[in-house]
């Protein structure tokens, strides 16, 4: 039981470090806000131009898809990538080794933590104003509206272990910035947040399935929709985040051993 | 003028210099920058295969906005983008104090300080792009088309320069707090991207008078394709040297009341 009070400790920690920086917040509301309208402004100018349904999803069903994709993406973003390879950089790693708790887990508990927080006084107050805007439509059912909610907690920790992943690579390669940035990019653009993953052709839907960025964003997404089941939806993601766990372990198993080396 | 054009010429290879001798990090920014474009690219190519025209603008019509748009972004990155470190690091650190014992224009000073020259392969990619959506689109080039890219590219990086200017002056009063606007003004200019009017008439308005982003991508574009918009497009320099000026104004106002780092 200690142990996971030890865990808490970060979470903890790292709440008390977001909520002191409102500025920040408030502009991050803004931001997502500006965000869902410019993609909402393309989505309508693409249903405007003629069809009535585009990749299985009517304009409502579209406009809906592009704010619930956003404001999840407000939930799970976080910075493990950066603050592993920053700690890599200056050898605070080191240190890390010491504590009594595994490293990589203590980075997933702040995460936890740093998700949290944004859930409850980020993600809510920028949904807010989205909703109001946009005609958002609620969950397909009660089913769906559950799927999405555990859906969220998964997409959150298949992103953490992804973002996990780069950073440790540090170990290797010292400079991340670069893979950070693609991830990025992949996230948003091959996980579904800019556009529906069925706006894509039939062959590129196909290879998108078999990568971990469609369980963050467009699965739980289409669990909301209830365009997909949730127990499939659910099932993949859970299937990647044990997939994506056992990466990060063998990764962090070979990147101690590296380190020794290099500490001689 | 002839020393600050000196002086910016020494710095600016000051910085080459040291940026080049971590050349590894060098490729990586530039393969990165590519790689986050091409998001985009893709972004928009996927849209294209489910319609012919998005608010009555074809697909290479789209490409070439976005192809301008990266030039003038550009020169932003390498240049403007980098005052959002003003409020922490010359208001409330105190490097302003040392800018201000120098006898040249702070301003000046403090953004040849920043300068980001390795942002600037954005403006390979932007010219390749627009010069691949000119071909299909068989543009013809008058001398005067041309005119109008360039003094567009200089009034679209003087739009940004004016916004980020004023931005970081708000500094002077309200100490690092007002940097929270920059996130703000940094993702507003998504919307420059992509033609005006797949948005809503508030956010076109927005965008023309408040913040005049309409300039650094889409009217200036849109006047070398369109002849519908070609006075619009060729009042993006006139705006930049407005907007810049209000911006100038805002510094000089805030530098005045700016009293040392307090120690």
């Amino acid at each position: 039981m200690p142990d996971v009070l030890a865990y808490w400790g970060f979470a903890r920690a790292r709440l008390a470090d977001l909520l002191a920086n409102r500025a920040r917040f408030l502009a991050g509301i803004a931001s997502y806000f500006i965000y869902v309208t410019v993609y909402a402004g393309i989505f309508r100018a693409i249903y405007a131009a003629g069809p009535d349904e585009v990749g299985g999803l009517r304009l409502q069903e579209a406009l809906t898809y592009v704010a619930v994709a956003w404001v999840l993406r407000s939930m799970y973003t976080n910075g493990i990538d950066r603050e592993v390879t920053q700690d890599v950089r200056r050898g605070d790693i080191a240190l890390a080794l010491l504590r009594p708790v595994d490293y990589p887990a203590s980075r997933l508990a702040t995460a936890a933590g740093e998700a949290l927080t944004r859930a409850l006084i980020f993600t809510l107050p920028a949904a807010l104003p989205i909703a109001l805007v946009y005609p958002v439509q609620p969950p397909a059912s009660l089913a769906s509206a559950l799927g999405f909610l555990l859906g969220a907690v998964l997409a959150f920790g298949i992103y953490s272990l992804v973002n996990l992943l780069v950073g440790i690579s540090a170990v290797f390669t010292e400079h991340t910035v670069g893979i950070q940035r693609a991830k990025n990019g992949m996230m948003d653009l091959l996980g579904g947040v800019l556009l529906p993953l069925s706006f894509f052709p039939a062959w590129a839907q196909d290879a998108l399935w078999l990568l971990p960025f469609q369980a963050v964003t467009y699965t739980p997404v289409s669990i909301y929709l209830g365009t997909l089941p949730a127990p499939l939806g659910l099932g993949v993601q859970a299937l990647w985040v044990a997939v994506l766990a056992l990466l990060v372990r063998l990764l962090w198993r070979r990147a101690v051993n590296h380190l020794t080396i290099q500490g001689g | 003028m002839r020393r600050q054009l000196n002086l910016t010429l020494a710095y600016v290879a000051m910085l080459a210099k040291a940026r080049m001798s971590y050349r590894a990090d060098f490729l990586v920014q530039v393969a990165s920058d590519v790689l986050l474009q091409a998001v985009n690219l893709v972004f928009i190519a996927v849209v294209f295969t489910r319609v012919q025209a998005l608010a009555g603008w074809s697909f290479d019509e789209v490409l070439f906005i976005y192809g301008f748009f990266l030039i003038p972004f550009a020169l932003f990155n390498a240049s403007f983008a980098a005052l959002s470190d003003v409020g922490g690091r010359y208001v409330v650190g105190g490097d302003l104090d040392r800018v201000l014992t120098r006898p040249m224009n702070p301003l000046l000073q403090v953004q040849l300080e920043l300068l980001r020259p390795q942002a600037l392969n954005g403006l390979f990619l932007g010219v390749v792009v627009m010069a691949l959506a000119s071909a299909r689109l068989q543009l013809t080039w008058t001398p005067l088309d041309v005119l109008a890219m360039l003094s567009a590219t200089l009034g679209a990086w003087l739009v940004y320069g004016g916004v980020y200017v004023a931005v970081a002056s708000l500094t002077f009063w309200t100490q690092d707090r007002g940097a929270g606007f920059f996130p703000l003004v940094y993702n507003t200019i998504q919307f420059g991207r992509y033609p005006l009017n797949v948005y809503p008439v508030a956010v076109q308005l927005l965008l023309t008078f408040v913040l005049p982003y309409a300039f650094i991508g889409f009217l200036p574009a849109a006047g070398v394709l369109r002849p519908e918009y070609a006075a619009l497009g060729w009042l993006t320099l006139p705006v930049g040297v407005l907007v810049f000026a209000i911006g100038l104004l805002v510094w000089r106002r805030g530098l005045a009341k700016y009293e040392g780092a307090g120690s």
